[in-house]
């Protein structure tokens, strides 16, 4: 456990509390407060990158704390996006995204060293920035989808008054979002691969896992066009399946010792 | 109906097995993954894989309906034949049917002031014959050189442990913990020299003395100066803690000229994430050889690789990335728009 004694931290940990005090709001079916203390939470969030980019002097995007840090940004803005224009939501008030937001900050407040580094030479390329923040977006889409996809395996059904789309149709929508975002994650770290090392595919583990998790949802895609929703909780099951590939990719592989890689820098 | 049915199945399987052949690959490890991925049972896979996308153009009449569709399918097939074409066994092929000899990939070790052409091929490839193969032109190093970053790494250690690591950002106070004190980097120095007057001095001139001026302070209030040199070791035994310090590399760079037929044709510095283009192939700035002796020249290291292939894989990439948009996200909005109201959601929800 380590514990952020730093304006950085502070700013982390404060971002934690107003994400979870409004989704607690939110089970209480406090929905003003709780959207108030979400928004909080983001704009401290959103401060909290800011002032890593300063800190760090380039885009705080190099390591797991950064990502995790820049993951707890993206919660809001989502949250707004798939309401307002795709009219999804998950629990009251969009709950579940202040549960993400408290979640993925958490390996940013407690878990990651969050000294700051220099850009090593390959990560000095105009691909970094596009690459990694296309990845984290349609990580934080895939993330609510997958709530969404819970959601209905769960037979849980959005409050009918609100006219929001059934959980089903919800976790399709959001993925078809998503998807485009992590298909350009992929071929963006291709074409840098190409510059950096020579190669727009080196069967590193990192590569092998993203492209795994690209497959998943592929077949979910291809699945979902055979048999539209008679399956709706198989469709659901590769929507969990693609975020379960998705953590792996992000954590596992960059953590653990038995996928040594050309993405060590990550860790 | 029926080919239909059996083809969206094929394909699904197909995604399938390439899922699980993908987890598995990250399992080997990276060169016994390519390995395995150019193997003979997975090359009749990919030959598959790009027959059924094929035929799926003519079974399915949504692919000349829907564009979006028809190019993200044709963006994989791309990606497919272009791979198999840029592969080791992909450069044999083209050896011994369109007497099209190029090298797939391989690395040069240039040292300064020299010409080469000779390339050192990939190893791990079963296909190539001899260990050294010959470019028909020379590439010459000019001069390597590293560039360092103003602000260096200051590492703390207690026997073997790390107990901290990071920038020696002059005038920041870090508080090292386990109630060891406070260290405060107040000068980084690239020529470290003690001048007349016993004064530290960052000096101009030849060769380099990278060092760090910390200040620490005691748990007891006392304070002690010390120089970590990047050269010279650990300092600061009596402190109950080591100090070490490292200059974080920003860039290598090697500069070329490419000489065909005794002329220089093209001159390029190049560094990592901006390679050498000529003759078919990319030259990448890959490692370097430090001096082994005072006057002994620096060495570069370049990968060499081959653009066989490789405008179609970009071309699928293009047009997979261009037809997933298209169809997901442009083609929704654009039916959306034609009905005049809100996003058309059953139809969006259906209509993959």
């Amino acid at each position: 456990m380590d514990i952020k004694s730093t304006p950085q931290g502070f700013m982390i940990y404060s971002a934690m509390f107003f994400y979870a005090t409004g989704f607690l709001f939110a089970m209480l079916r406090k929905l003003k407060p709780a959207n108030a203390l979400y928004i909080i939470g983001s704009a401290i969030a959103v401060l909290a990158f800011v002032y890593r980019w300063i800190h760090v002097r380039h885009v705080p995007l190099q390591n797991l704390f950064e990502v995790f840090l820049c993951l707890g940004m993206l919660t809001y803005p989502i949250t707004v996006f798939s309401r307002r224009v795709l009219r999804i939501s998950c629990g009251p008030a969009g709950c579940t995204d202040m549960l993400i937001g408290a979640i993925v900050l958490f390996p940013a407040g407690f878990v990651f060293n969050a000294e700051p580094q220099q850009l090593p030479p390959a990560l000095q390329c105009w691909l970094f920035t596009p690459h990694v923040a296309v990845y984290m977006l349609s990580y934080m889409i895939m993330a609510k989808a997958t709530f969404l996809a819970a959601a209905q395996i769960a037979g849980a059904k959005p409050a009918p008054d609100e006219n929001l789309l059934g959980y089903e149709e919800a976790t399709y929508r959001m993925i078809c979002v998503g998807f485009p975002f992590l298909t350009l994650g992929l071929i963006l770290g291709s074409w840098w691969g190409k510059l950096a090392w020579g190669d727009y595919w080196g069967w590193d583990p990192k590569e092998l896992w993203s492209l795994a998790s690209w497959l998943i949802y592929v077949g979910y895609f291809h699945f979902r066009y055979m048999y539209g929703r008679k399956h709706p909780k198989i469709n659901s099951g590769w929507a969990i399946a693609g975020m379960a590939a998705i953590i792996i990719t992000l954590l596992w592989v960059n953590l653990s010792k038995i996928f040594a890689g050309l993405h060590n820098y990550a860790g | 109906m029926r080919l239909r049915r059996s083809l969206l199945w094929a394909g699904l399987i197909f995604i399938v097995i390439l899922a699980f052949l993908s987890v598995y690959g990250a399992f080997i490890g990276a060169a016994k993954a390519q390995q395995f991925f150019n193997s003979m049972p997975l090359a009749v896979y990919w030959s598959v894989f790009t027959i059924l996308l094929v035929v799926s153009f003519y079974a399915f009449p949504r692919f000349r309906r829907q564009p979006g569709l028809l190019l993200m399918h044709l963006g994989g097939v791309l990606i497919i034949a272009g791979s198999m074409f840029s592969s080791q066994g992909g450069h044999e092929m083209q050896r011994k049917y369109f007497n099209h000899d190029k090298i797939a990939k391989g690395q040069m070790t240039i040292y300064e002031g020299q010409a080469e052409n000779r390339v050192l091929v990939d190893l791990n490839s079963k296909h190539e014959k001899s260990d050294i193969r010959q470019l028909p032109f020379e590439v010459r190093l000019n001069v390597f050189r590293i560039e360092y970053y103003d602000t260096g790494t200051l590492a703390v250690w207690v026997g073997d442990d790390l107990i901290w690591s990071g920038l020696a950002r002059e005038g920041s106070s870090i508080k090292l913990p386990g109630g060891y004190g406070t260290i405060i980097p107040q000068k980084t120095f690239n020529r470290f020299q003690i001048d007349e007057n016993s004064v530290a001095t960052d000096t101009e001139g030849p060769g380099a003395n990278p060092a760090v001026e910390v200040l620490v302070k005691r748990p007891d209030g006392s304070e002690q100066r010390h120089y970590v040199f990047e050269y010279y070791g650990p300092v600061s035994k009596e402190d109950r803690f080591d100090m070490s310090y490292r200059r974080n590399i920003s860039d290598y760079i090697s500069e070329l000229e490419i000489i065909r037929d005794g002329e220089v044709v093209l001159k390029k510095n190049i560094e990592v994430n901006d390679p050498l283009y000529y003759g078919g192939y990319h030259f990448y700035q890959s490692s370097f050889k430090a001096p082994q002796f005072q006057g002994h020249p620096w060495a570069t290291v370049l990968s060499v690789t081959s653009d066989s292939g490789l405008y179609c894989v970009f071309a699928g990439f293009i047009a997979l990335c261009g037809g997933i948009i298209y169809h997901l996200w442009v083609a929704p909005i654009i039916k959306s728009k034609r009905m005049n109201g809100n996003l058309p959601v059953e139809e969006i929800a259906h209509g993959h």
